[in-house]
């Protein structure tokens, strides 16, 4: 296995791919609506030259073998689920596209692993959804938008956090939906104002998310679970991890059970998808990052396929250290996703 | 024969601090003793002393507030003990354990601690010369 790839972004071409498996009040609305039904933030990218959608299975499974890819792992293109007003909705689409994920990309081809997508903003109904895939060979892991409510973590959504455990299954979060819905404002601040704003700001999710999870004692509660935070890069983490060491050390009182430092839950639980990796002036600068971040077991390879917003995912971990490049591109994936990913499926 | 640096550093020994009756459970004294400070602290009955130096940053820790602190517990319980023995190191509220001198983020993270001996009604310190710890 050379290269897993962690983050691919595939799309259906029309909503009807999806409705088959909707139920019937639900069908009538996605057909109507034409996906209007979703709740969206105001921030789109307005551009001539933004890649097609990676609607076909086989051009893309062709586009990814052709650059090395032996596995790639599906999160999808919509990150708002779980910030959608009406959850019943929500959680009818999400089981629609997995149902969609598993028939029309994993099952037909090898190269394709699924991720199990929940509306996380009904608890009991995301554990459902998770306990309806988790058998299912090919279904490699959970995935939710970081767009929320609630930082993650809150008790409410301890018991997703139990099911993923429970089946072996990492859980994946993905950026884009912050500021849809009923989600918290896309920064701690308030509302951007533009696309660029937005989409500069969105890795303040993860920062929060991170921190959160680890002080409630996600961890403790749940120590076989892993987290994957796609397309957030790395650069932040060694400030956010200094200052949350830092106060650890001064107010450890408010959360006693807390039975390590803050920094020996992040890199034991948290992985990170290379797209977009930071770039750098000089090369060995990367490799100090790297260093911080204990690269060697927590950054995975992602193409973010088809998105080019950040330029050429292989090139992006082309300037790697030799030292990280085996462990990046393939390594801290096996280790992560195991026999699910590994295995290959007739 | 001793090498040279071995007859600079002056033998530990005991230092007397201050009578037992005059330290009672819950109070404790600051001391200068052979060119270090020295804070002594009774804790229901046994007396302990630290290295009035926090590690972190070298603040007069023994100057801080003692009182008790959560203990370590399971996810949302909240167990308040080990009332009178923590000190909390007045710059940054670090914790310290008295009885052990370790911080509770870190058992590896400790002040310097010194034997103590009571002997008839006197409390002494076991510390090496001025220059050492």
């Amino acid at each position: 296995m050379r290269i897993v790839d962690t983050d691919v972004h595939h799309s259906f071409a029309s909503w009807h791919a999806i409705v088959p498996y909707l139920p019937p009040a639900f069908q009538r609305r996605v057909i109507d609506g034409r996906g209007r039904g979703l709740a969206r933030h105001g921030f789109r990218k307005i551009s001539e030259f933004a890649a097609p959608l990676a609607t076909d299975p086989s051009t893309v499974a062709g586009a990814l073998t052709a650059r090395g890819v032996d596995r790639a792992i599906l999160n999808g293109s919509i990150h708002s689920l779980g910030v959608q007003p009406n959850m019943d909705f929500a959680a009818a689409i999400a089981r629609a596209i997995n149902c969609w994920t598993f028939e029309s990309w994993v099952r037909p081809h090898p190269l394709f692993r699924g991720s199990i997508l929940i509306a996380q903003q009904d608890p009991a109904a995301a554990v459902a959804e998770i306990e309806h895939w988790a058998a299912t060979p090919g279904m490699v892991q959970v995935l939710m938008c970081s767009a929320s409510e609630s930082p993650y973590g809150r008790r409410q959504y301890h018991p997703i956090y139990a099911a993923c455990e429970r089946h072996g299954l990492p859980l994946a979060l993905h950026l884009g939906g912050e500021g849809a819905g009923v989600s918290a404002p896309s920064t701690p601040v308030g509302h951007p104002s533009t696309y660029f704003e937005w989409y500069s700001a969105l890795p303040q999710a993860y920062m929060a998310h991170l921190t959160s999870m680890v002080s409630e004692g996600v961890f403790e509660r749940f120590p076989g679970l892993r987290v994957v935070l796609c397309e957030g890069g790395i650069a932040w983490l060694p400030h956010v991890v200094w200052r949350f060491e830092k106060n650890f050390k001064a107010v450890r009182a408010e959360t006693p059970w807390l039975s390590k430092l803050p920094s020996a839950y992040v890199w034991k639980h948290f992985r990170f998808t290379s797209y977009p990796l930071e770039e750098f002036r000089r090369e060995q600068d990367l490799g100090f990052l790297m260093r911080l971040v204990h690269g060697e077991t927590t950054v995975m390879f992602s193409t973010g396929y088809p998105d080019t917003e950040f330029g050429d995912p292989f090139a992006m971990v082309d300037s790697l250290p030799e030292r990280y490049r085996e462990a990046v591109l393939a390594g801290t994936a096996l280790t992560l996703y195991g026999g699910r990913l590994a295995v290959a499926r007739a | 024969m001793a090498a040279a640096w071995q007859s600079r550093v002056p033998e530990p020994r005991l230092e007397y601090v201050a009578a037992v009756e005059d330290l009672p459970p819950g109070s404790r004294k600051i001391l200068r003793v052979r060119g270090r400070e020295i804070g002594v602290f009774n804790v229901d009955g046994r007396v302990y002393a630290l290295k009035n130096v926090c590690v972190h940053q070298g603040a007069r820790v023994c100057l801080g507030k003692v009182s008790g602190t959560t203990l370590p517990s399971h996810v949302y319980e909240f167990q308040y003990g080990h009332e009178g023995r923590i000190l909390r190191c007045p710059w940054h509220g670090w914790e310290y354990d008295v009885t052990t001198g370790q911080s509770l983020f870190d058992p590896a993270v400790r002040v310097v601690t010194y034997p103590v001996t009571i002997v008839n009604g006197g409390i002494y310190v076991r510390v090496g010369g001025a220059g050492t710890v």
